[in-house]
C-alpha cells in the first residue's frame, strides 16, 4: 500500500537548485536563526534576489519571532496548519503567523489537552478567536474561529 | 450491522481512535490527531477542518473522486449512507491523508500499517477490524 502513495516531500527535502538557489539561501536564513545571528540573517535575506515579497516578509517575521523569543512553527505542520479550510487560515503569509505565534503567551494558555498538548487561544476586536495547538516546544496547528469556542469545548 | 450517516460514522471513527489512545496514552502525533479529531455534537471537530476532511475521505470512497482543498461545500445530506467496511475505508482514507499533509510520522505510519484492509481478508492486524467493529456497535447501540 505506501508504495501506492504519492511522495511527499517535505519542505526541507524539497529541490535547492545549487548553491545559490533560493531554497539553499532560506535554510541558511533559517540556520542564522537557529544560531541567534539575526543580523546575519537580515542581511542573508536583505541580499537574496527571487523572493517574493510574501517570502521575504515571512522570513523577516520569523527572524522578527525569534528575537522576541516566540515559539516557532514545526515546519512539517505548516501545510496542515495553513489551509483553505475551516478554521485555518488558507495563506502562509507573516501576518497569519505573527496571529498565530504572538497567541502562545502565558496570558492565552487555556490548558492541557487530554492528550497532554497545550491549547491557546485569545479572541480579536473582530470576536474571532485565534487557537493554537503546542506540542513538545513546537506550534503544531492553529488557526482562526469566527465563532469563538469555550474553554470547556477547547479543552475536550 | 446497518448502515451509518457520515456523523454516525464519524462518531465510530473517535471511538476507535480512543480505544487506540487508551492503548498507549503517551502525548505525541496520534495524540495530536486524536486531539483535532475530538467531536463536539453541534460544534464539529476540535480543528475544524478534520470535519471536512472526514467528509472527504467519505466522498473518495463513495465516488472514487479525490476531492481538493476548499471542501466547506461537503454536506453529509448529500452523501449515501455507510456500511461498515466503507466507513472503515473512508477512515483509512481520512488518516491516510492526514499522515501524508505532516510529512509521514512513524507513530501514525505504523497505526496505517497494522489498519491496512484487504477485502475477504480482513485487517493487517485482526485486532484493528475488532476494535472498529466494536466502536461501530457502541454506536449503534446508542441510535
Amino acid at each position: 500500500m505506501a508504495a501506492c502513495h504519492p511522495r511527499y516531500v517535505p519542505l526541507d527535502e524539497r529541490g535547492v537548485g545549487g548553491s545559490g538557489g533560493l531554497d539553499s539561501i532560506r535554510t541558511r536564513i533559517l540556520a542564522a536563526i537557529v544560531m541567534r545571528d539575526y543580523q546575519h540573517a537580515r542581511d542573508l535575506l536583505e541580499l537574496a534576489e527571487g523572493f517574493t515579497q510574501q517570502e521575504r516578509d515571512r522570513l523577516e517575521w520569523a527572524i522578527t519571532a525569534a528575537e522576541r523569543g516566540l515559539v516557532p512553527f514545526l515546519e512539517k505542520a505548516l501545510p496542515h496548519i495553513f489551509r483553505l479550510e475551516d478554521g485555518h487560515f488558507p495563506v502562509d503569509i507573516a501576518e497569519a503567523r505573527e496571529l498565530i505565534q504572538t497567541t502562545v503567551t502565558s496570558a492565552n494558555f487555556v490548558g492541557p489537552s487530554p492528550k497532554g498538548n497545550q491549547v491557546y487561544a485569545r479572541l480579536l476586536d473582530t470576536g474571532a478567536q485565534i487557537w493554537v495547538y503546542v506540542w513538545n516546544e513546537t506550534i503544531r496547528d492553529g488557526g482562526r474561529n469566527d465563532v469563538p469556542w469555550s474553554v470547556a469545548e477547547l479543552l475536550k | 450491522m446497518t448502515t451509518m450517516n457520515p456523523e454516525q460514522a464519524y462518531q465510530a471513527v473517535v471511538g476507535f481512535l480512543e480505544m487506540q489512545w487508551e492503548q498507549r496514552p503517551v502525548p505525541g502525533e496520534f495524540g495530536l490527531f486524536c486531539d483535532y479529531c475530538t467531536f463536539i455534537p453541534g460544534k464539529g471537530t476540535k480543528d475544524p477542518a478534520m470535519w471536512t476532511d472526514w467528509l472527504a475521505g467519505v466522498q473518495k470512497i463513495q465516488t472514487g473522486i479525490p476531492v481538493p482543498e476548499g471542501r466547506s461545500w461537503l454536506k453529509t445530506e448529500r452523501m449515501e449512507p455507510l456500511e461498515p467496511e466503507q466507513a472503515y475505508l473512508a477512515m483509512f482514507e481520512f488518516i491516510r491523508e492526514y499522515w501524508e499533509r505532516v510529512s509521514r510520522p512513524a507513530e501514525i505510519g505504523d497505526l496505517l500499517g497494522r489498519m491496512k484492509y484487504t477485502p475477504g481478508v480482513g485487517t493487517a492486524d485482526p485486532e484493528m477490524w475488532k476494535r472498529w467493529l466494536a466502536a461501530v456497535e457502541k454506536v449503534q447501540g446508542n441510535r
